[in-house]
């Protein structure tokens, strides 16, 4: 068993073989195999209580279908119910997302990453940058002059053919 | 068009997506084409140059251009426009391209504007695992720099280049090492160039070759696993002999296009159109090695073109000669005129011992003659047999009489009207 702890002192405890899917966690459990008990408690300090939470459901999912099985010889009905699941688990707003994100990058665990950046990526398609500055708050720093003059018309194919 | 922009009220409020580093932005940008990552320019000064860092590139001249540009001077400047473009996203650009380059540059040619490949060494350096150029061009001079066939990260290439210049690579020496799938069009192969290509990409495990000029006399690979040959014109005889290949896909303008195969002793599946121009004109004797290389094929596909049935009856009857036994052939699909291919049912289907699917996908055009019944031969056991067509016609239903007569168990016969 190894305990995760968060950025506001939360615990969590996690089964070794589920912790594992996280590459850098596996890193710090093989350098500190044979030690004592105390070294098993794994900080996580950029992270808030509520995504390990998320995290560990997702682990809890995919250990309980290994990668290896689930590209080889994964039938077709158990594939389709993992997409189902993994669409209903990314649908959520763009802070936890971004969240979620961040976690899967420090703690390197490949498949959460780009299922994240694929849902991000999905929320941004087909929509006009206001739209796109409104749902991710980023902060509209161009002048006047050039919001209406030289962004457009230097990038004006970007828009070319499509919202006609 | 110009799009006017209201200025954004923004929320004060966290931005927590500004707070992923760079390389993650670009990592999400890249599941979105180029031309919607290029919008998040406008957003804030830290994206406008953040697209072009995506892990791949993709460049559409299409998108480009305005549908309703017509005028010489417009489409000029369009021309130079999108040469800058490329030129600067590869300026600034340090990252590798981790996840390819894509070019689409095709336009009317009779403006005589062409494209230029001036930046592929830059797109070289970058390191990209995959490339592919679609364009069309006037030039009449080979136009691709010898970098783009000596690099070693590349594992997918796509060239689908039209030139007035018959072959856009000639003395090239290649060197590819990674190279996985390659997909050619309008390339004149010769038997010193494929034989370069072949020693060039030892790892090679596709090859397509689309609308290409094929001179080499014989192909002989052990590491292809899948070959594409359609719409090429092939005036020399070609002899496949690649043991590892599982799919092969070829198209010929037979019986004019002598091809043949020798050890292909893993094939699993293959598609055989077969268009038949002049079957008389040509000489019997390398017609007949058309099937004895497929005999371990476990689904095949045969396509017959054309109308002439005649032709195709004279053809067929030449190459099943020496047709083999299909020993572990399970699925069989035939298309065309019904004609020969009931002719082609009474010579194939008793080399099929293991036949398990049989389906008929019948395209009839113009076709008078009469329905021989003596033409079926005696078939053991065929379980399932699946017939299509796109009009009742009286053929059909004698084919499935003289099915039910002639072949001794019989499962299914579903038949299904095609709509055109």
């Amino acid at each position: 068993m190894i305990t995760l702890i968060s950025s506001d002192k939360r615990k969590f405890h996690v089964l070794e073989e589920v912790a594992n899917q996280s590459l850098t966690i596996r890193d710090v459990i093989e350098d500190r195999r044979g030690r004592r008990r105390a070294d098993r408690i794994i900080l996580v300090t950029n992270i808030n209580s509520k995504i390990p939470e998320k995290v560990i459901v997702y682990w809890l999912r995919h250990f309980l279908m290994p990668e290896e099985i689930a590209h080889a010889s994964m039938s077709h009905k158990k594939a389709e119910k993992l997409k189902k699941w993994e669409a209903k688990f990314f649908d959520t707003d763009i802070d936890t997302l971004n969240d979620l994100i961040l976690a899967a990058d420090s703690l390197d665990i490949p498949s959460l990453f780009d299922g994240a950046c694929e849902k991000v990526s999905d929320i941004l398609k087909n929509r006009s940058a206001e739209e796109v500055g409104e749902i991710s708050k980023i902060e509209n720093e161009f002048t006047h002059e050039e919001e209406e003059e030289e962004i457009p018309s230097e990038n004006a194919w970007v828009w070319r053919n499509e919202f006609a | 068009m110009r799009r006017t922009r209201k200025k954004r009220a923004v929320k004060r409020g966290n931005d927590l997506i500004s707070q992923l580093p760079d390389s993650i932005l670009a990592c999400i940008l890249s599941f979105l084409s180029t031309k919607e990552a290029a919008r998040t320019c406008l957003l804030s000064k830290r994206w406008t140059a953040l697209w072009t860092h995506a892990p791949s590139i993709d460049f559409n001249f299409a998108d480009f251009i305005p549908q309703n540009a017509s005028d010489y001077k417009e489409v000029y400047y369009y021309f130079k426009k999108f040469k800058s473009i490329i030129k600067s996203v590869l300026n600034q650009r340090q990252d590798s391209l981790s996840a390819g380059f894509r070019l689409v540059w095709l336009y009317d040619t009779s403006y005589g504007f062409d494209p230029s490949f001036g930046w592929i060494p830059q797109v070289m350096d970058l390191k990209p695992s995959s490339l592919c150029l679609i364009a069309q061009t006037t030039h009449t001079s080979p136009i691709l720099p010898g970098c783009l066939f000596n690099c070693q990260s590349l594992e997918k290439l796509e060239l689908k280049i039209e030139t007035e210049h018959e072959s856009l690579f000639d003395s090239l020496s290649i060197n590819l090492p990674r190279l996985k799938s390659l997909d050619l069009s309008f390339v004149s192969i010769h038997s010193h160039l494929m034989k370069n290509l072949l020693s060039g990409c030892a790892k090679l495990e596709e090859l397509k070759l689309e609308r290409c000029e094929l001179t080499f006399s014989k192909l002989i690979s052990g590491t292809l696993k899948s070959l594409v040959v359609c719409d090429c014109v092939i005036n020399k005889k070609i002899c496949f002999s690649i043991p590892s290949l599982l799919d092969l896909r070829v198209s010929v303008d037979y019986p004019k296009s002598r091809v043949s195969f020798k050890d292909m002793s893993s094939l699993e599946k293959a598609y055989i159109c077969f268009d038949p121009v002049n079957a008389e004109e040509s000489d019997v004797e390398t017609r007949n090695k058309l099937f004895p290389g497929l005999s371990n094929v476990a689904i095949l596909d045969f396509e017959l073109r054309g109308s002439n049935c005649r032709d195709m009856m004279i053809m067929l009857q030449h190459a099943l000669v020496e047709c083999p036994t299909f020993n572990n052939l399970h699925s069989f699909t035939v298309t065309g005129p019904l004609i020969p291919i009931v002719h082609l049912i009474t010579r194939f289907v008793k080399r099929m011992p293991n036949l398990g699917k049989f389906i008929i996908n019948h395209d009839e055009n113009s076709s008078s003659q009469e329905f021989r019944r003596h033409d079926l031969v005696e078939c053991e056991h065929l379980p399932l047999v699946e017939i299509k067509y796109k009009r009742q016609h009286n053929h059909v239903s004698k084919l499935v009489e003289a099915l039910r007569a002639h072949v001794k168990s019989i499962g299914e016969i579903h038949m299904e009207v095609l709509k055109d």
